[in-house]
């Protein structure tokens, strides 16, 4: 792929984690996990064949369908507390600016690690990772923490892509994708199960 | 028939089926309490890669199983280790029977001990981070009550543990760029600290203890002290095998001296605040934050401090075991552990309060009980390289005993005067007065249990 597309990819992958950190409802959180899992993909692709590659995707996919679901039982798709005020997502905005200003300081130093990745694989990775970090740092809800640990997980595997090709890893790391999801759906109606005893 | 299919996906069908039977509640505990035996006989008495004879049958249970271009490996010497954790498991099933402990103990409870063998025979061995980064789900599951969602601290443990899975796979990758004939010490020097830090993130090791004491006051004190024992020694295990497979760094990097110093932080660290704590749930955790920094100390005086660790783990076991269930009944009984919620618990419960006080003050060290001759040789062997080392282990024990000392005061305060009644003796009680006796018996007689020990200690030298 031409390192125009690149580079947008990376771009998109960047407003795509701050979205997640900023959004309100639960809908546009699921659309954005999506569409950042579309652009991993398109990222690992130029390290790994598209038949591999797609299992990024398909886990990612999954995933959300197994929250969605969740929340479609719920029937509540709004967030408490609400992080889409203006001082909060001007907030949130600067911090994420200011991870991505370092993270690019960072990125001549950790392209000399990551010998057989493209710089846009390493940004991209690098991004996700330090967006996934901060939207840990900023969620108090089990729910959101899920999707802060599914965005750390999706820039490493970027990363991890250039170094480690191989089945049973890739098959570990989209169960590992998956796994979460489920915890995910298990804490958003874990109020609505039996209790026995 | 290969053992990593007996010993990893056998009990994890069992899992599957107990999950099925769910709806009978008497079948689920006692089947997985048998199953949980049968594994441990099973690996106490089938050797592994040779053949077995029986009437007009023979057959090999071979050691390995090739899954996807990768390997499990479990040899004739690791059987001990099976025997351990299986044997472990039905203590803790048995335990869980007793004190009425949801349903869901048996079936993640097989996972559980499956996910720590699948990461100690995985080849390569760095593998195991994303096992017990499995285990680590299964965990919050088991810790979150039915009912209610998972707590701030469970979250917090499930957070460091994808990012210690990160900085483990981070480092090992890492790892292999480096060129044994043309050793790049930086290289080496900072794969080293990503490990350290992965293991650190899995572990709680200082400065991520946090979540260990808000494991232990927000959730299910069994549990917790469940999910302590197992997923903590787990990973033990496991950064020991990672390390007995490149010892060839320890000659290039000093990792045993920080690691006995982060050790005995720890000791100190746990040791200090249970002076002042005012929860049992906490009080189990500042024991659990002792007992790792100990583990760690141990390690660090390699091959000798093997000989403490195991041991140490077999008594951590079955005192934490004792301990959380006592505390299961205080909860029942106060609703919540607090202080102020459980004076005088001892006078209307003192056959129970006896789990609290023999595991606390066996993990504190306290003559006769089942820790004190393993403190005393690890101080032993710290006093050999410096006193100060030895003295900060001395802090650690001298805190816990205050702190548990404090627990008698409060649960003895004049408030919950004897009601009259004797405390009946059933099953919880007796298993308790079992467990304590056999710590007192491992107190006075140490060498029994360094024999038993041994052969899981010449695994690792």
């Amino acid at each position: 792929m031409p390192s125009i597309y690149l580079s947008f990819i990376v771009g998109f992958l960047f407003i795509l984690s701050l979205g997640l950190i900023l959004v309100n409802d639960w809908r546009w959180m699921m659309g954005i996990l999506c569409l950042q899992y579309l652009g991993v993909m398109l990222l690992i692709m130029e390290s790994w064949p598209l038949e591999s590659a797609v299992i990024k995707i398909v886990a990612g996919w999954f995933a959300v369908a197994v929250f969605s679901v969740s929340y479609i039982n719920m029937g509540d798709w709004t967030i408490t507390p609400d992080p889409a005020q203006l001082p909060n997502v001007l907030f949130r905005s600067l911090i994420a600016v200011l991870a991505a200003l370092s993270i690019s300081s960072f990125f001549p130093q950790a392209l000399n690690w990551f010998i057989g990745a493209t710089g846009e694989q390493v940004l991209g990775g690098l991004l996700l990772l330090g967006m996934g970090l901060i939207h840990l740092g900023f969620a108090t809800q089990s729910t959101r923490i899920i999707v802060g640990l599914l965005t750390v997980l999706s820039g490493f595997e970027i990363l991890y892509a250039t170094v480690e090709a191989s089945v049973l890893m890739t098959a570990l790391l989209a169960a590992n994708h998956i796994g979460l999801a489920f915890l995910g759906a298990y804490a958003l109606n874990s109020s609505s199960l039996e209790v026995e005893e | 028939m290969n053992a990593p299919m007996l010993w990893i996906f056998l009990p994890l069908a069992v899992a599957g089926i107990l999950l099925i039977l769910s709806r009978k509640p008497t079948w689920v505990r006692w089947l997985g309490f048998g199953s949980a035996l049968a594994f441990a006989g099973l690996a106490r008495a089938l050797p592994i890669g040779s053949v077995i004879t029986l009437g007009p049958w023979s057959w090999e249970v071979s050691s390995q199983l090739a899954f996807f271009g990768r390997r499990f490996l479990i040899l004739e010497a690791d059987r001990s280790l099976l025997v351990l954790f299986y044997s472990l498991l039905s203590f803790w099933f048995l335990l869980g029977i007793a004190g009425s402990i949801p349903l869901k103990l048996y079936p993640l409870g097989l996972v559980a001990v499956s996910l720590v063998i699948t990461g100690y025979a995985v080849e390569p061995v760095f593998y195991a981070a994303i096992f017990f980064g499995f285990l680590a789900m299964v965990s919050v599951i088991l810790l979150s009550p039915t009912g209610s969602p998972p707590s701030a601290g469970v979250m917090r443990f499930l957070t460091f543990q994808v990012l210690g899975t990160i900085c483990i796979l981070f480092a090992a990758w890492l790892l292999s760029w480096v060129d044994l004939e043309t050793v790049d010490k930086t290289l080496v020097i900072r794969t080293m600290v990503l490990m350290g830090l992965g293991f650190s993130f899995l572990l709680g090791i200082f400065p991520f203890t946090s979540w260990i004491s808000m494991l232990a006051e927000e959730n299910p004190p069994f549990f917790s002290a469940f999910v302590f024992v197992l997923y903590l020694n787990g990973v033990l295990l496991f950064a020991l095998k990672y390390l007995s497979q490149t010892t060839w760094i320890l000659g290039w990097v000093d990792i045993l001296g920080p690691m006995g110093t982060v050790g005995l932080l720890m000791v100190a660290i746990g040791g200090i605040s249970a002076m002042f704590i005012t929860h049992l749930g906490r009080m189990m955790g500042a024991a659990v934050i002792v007992e790792l920094g100990r583990s760690l100390v141990a390690y660090s005086i390699r091959p000798l401090g093997f000989h403490i660790y195991f041991p140490m783990l077999v008594v951590q076991g079955i005192a934490l075991g004792i301990w959380s269930l006592t505390l299961t009944s205080f909860q029942r009984r106060a609703g919540d552990l607090a202080y102020h919620r459980v004076h005088g618990l001892a006078w209307k419960s003192p056959l129970t309060s006896l789990g609290l006080f023999g595991g606390l003050f066996t993990i504190a060290g306290l003559p006769f009980g089942g820790g004190f001759p393993l403190h005393w040789s690890l101080g032993t062997m710290l006093i050999e390289n410096t006193s100060r080392s030895a003295l900060w282990l001395f802090v650690g024990n001298v805190g816990l005993l205050i702190g548990g000392i404090r627990t008698i005061s409060v649960l003895s305060r004049k408030g919950g005067a004897p009601t009259g009644r004797g405390e009946r003796l059933d099953f919880p009680k007796v298993l308790i007065l079992l467990g304590c006796a056999g710590l007192t018996i491992m107190g006075l007689f140490p060498h029994l249990l360094v024999k038993w020990a041994a052969p899981m200690v010449s695994i690792f030298q």
